[in-house]
């Protein structure tokens, strides 16, 4: 059993990070944030332990941005603005460059509306449409319906905002 | 005839359709072009989001910890759990009645923040908590961590029953060396964020426990972390008065064992202190305190 969980921690572990990331913008928050996930899961031992991960997950970071409204910080939460640089390889044009393409999609998924959101980066978190209906409370034929919408909206709203950026797409 | 809705060809395209079903759209496909038109649209529509959620990772590479950690960090946290209920019960049964309503109280602070994942349980199928859990008794045991641990000292101020507060102190006693110059409380770092607070912590390890001390003009907050040697370090922060104020050797104290002996560093930042000490030779202290994060 502890295999069991040993064996999604190796799996999943990279994935929850991710999901975490797309919610906090944190990256050493969302990896101490999943963390704590694995180790709650550790003394609960789910049965589904997939699914609960990134229940939990979802939970965790929801209570962060709760405390980040208290503490009045929601402008740059919910603005997504300024981009925080990723780090790496400090590299000073890509890295420019590199941020602008990122506020941009930043900005695209701030669009969505919150639900689509959520069932968005839940897929591309990994998780199946059972499992999203699951989380979500969706009926599980809402679950392809939320996601096309999702998906247009998304590219649509990447194609206005990048167009209204022409000049720079323009040399690159 | 029917075409085929375009959620479907989103649920076609994710496979999360039945083999029956799978078949009957695939058998659509092979005699109506627009249908086929509309699924290479969709699947474009389906790789461009993927390609625009890929570049929002998270910038660097991510390692998973050794499962290991994780698993000393959960040991760590039942071992608490564990002698803090043994000193519920000690307590308990020395001071009856008193020791009783002290328990009690402790344990509606501790359930009066829900834990933060009941929500989401509710709404997964995973298993509904085994009846036992819902017993206060093991409320008790699940939830006690949380609850607020107390040291006194003889100078603390009289509180209304000192049996009880010396039952808490032998046997609920924060880790040893917190100094008695006032009383610690446990937050969960949620809590301790939300009440405005610093949590001093270095990014990445694992969090053992948060302690807060309330002082003027600000509390002072600890923090334990384990290292990936096993060993614990703990950061303070607060006014600097407090900080510097602290036993350093004392707090150092945390974990049993001879070598290295404990050591501290700190740093001042205007009327601020941040403090470190643990187990470790000093030169790493100070790198670690480098990357302490206050926010």
């Amino acid at each position: 059993m502890a295999d069991d969980l040993e064996q999604l921690y190796q799996s999943t572990f990279t994935s929850v990070v991710r999901f975490l990331y797309r919610k906090v913008w944190d990256l050493d928050r969302a990896q101490d944030l999943a963390q704590e996930v694995f180790v709650r899961a550790m003394a609960h031992r789910p049965e589904k332990p997939r699914a609960w991960v990134f229940a939990v997950a979802a939970n965790l970071a929801r209570d962060e941005a709760r405390a980040a409204v208290r503490r009045k910080k929601h402008l740059t939460l919910l603005t997504n603005d300024p981009i925080v640089a990723p780090a790496g390889e400090p590299d000073a044009q890509d890295l420019v460059e590199q941020d602008e393409r990122l506020a941009t999609v930043h900005r695209a998924l701030a669009e969505l509306t919150p639900r689509d959101r959520e069932v968005l980066l839940l897929w591309d978190a990994g998780l199946s449409y059972p499992e999203i209906a699951a989380q979500t409370g969706l009926a599980l034929g809402a679950v392809g319906t939320t996601l096309a919408r999702a998906r247009k909206r998304l590219v649509a709203a990447h194609e206005r905002l990048t167009a209204g950026s022409m000049d720079d797409a323009a040399h690159s | 005839m029917r075409h085929i809705p375009e959620e479907e060809l989103h649920a076609y395209l994710d496979q999360a359709l039945s083999r029956a079903q799978a078949v009957e759209i695939e058998s659509h496909l092979a005699h109506c072009a627009a249908c086929r038109e509309a699924r290479d649209g969709i699947a474009r529509l389906r790789d461009r989001t993927t390609a625009l959620l890929s570049t929002l990772g998270p910038g660097r590479t991510v390692v998973a910890p050794p499962f290991a950690e994780l698993r000393r960090r959960h040991l760590a946290r039942s071992a608490r759990r564990a002698s803090l209920v043994r000193g519920m019960v000690w307590a308990a049964s020395l001071v009856g009645a008193v020791g009783l309503g002290y328990a009690a109280h402790s344990w509606r602070d501790a359930t009066a923040t829900p834990p933060a994942a009941a929500p989401a349980l509710a709404a997964t199928p995973t298993p509904a908590p085994t009846p036992a859990a819902t017993l206060p008794v093991t409320t008790v045991a699940t939830r006690a961590p949380e609850a607020p641990r107390r040291a006194t000292s003889a100078a603390a101020p009289g509180r209304a029953s000192s049996a009880t507060e010396l039952a808490a102190q032998e046997h609920l006693a924060a880790p040893a060396g917190v100094p008695a110059s006032g009383l610690w409380r446990n937050e969960t770092f949620e809590r301790a964020v939300e009440a405005g607070l610093t949590v001093p912590r270095v990014a990445g390890l694992p969090v053992l426990q948060i302690q807060v001390q309330e002082a003027s003009p600000s509390s002072v907050v600890a923090v334990d972390q384990q290292l990936g040697s096993g060993e614990v370090v703990r950061t303070v922060e607060g006014p600097a008065q407090q900080v510097s104020a602290l036993d350093r050797s004392a707090v150092a104290s945390l974990t049993p064992g001879a070598a290295p002996t404990p050591s501290s560093a700190s740093v001042r930042n205007g009327n601020r202190m941040l403090l470190m000490t643990g187990r470790v030779p000093a030169e790493s202290l100070r790198a670690l305190l480098a990357r302490v994060k206050t926010h």
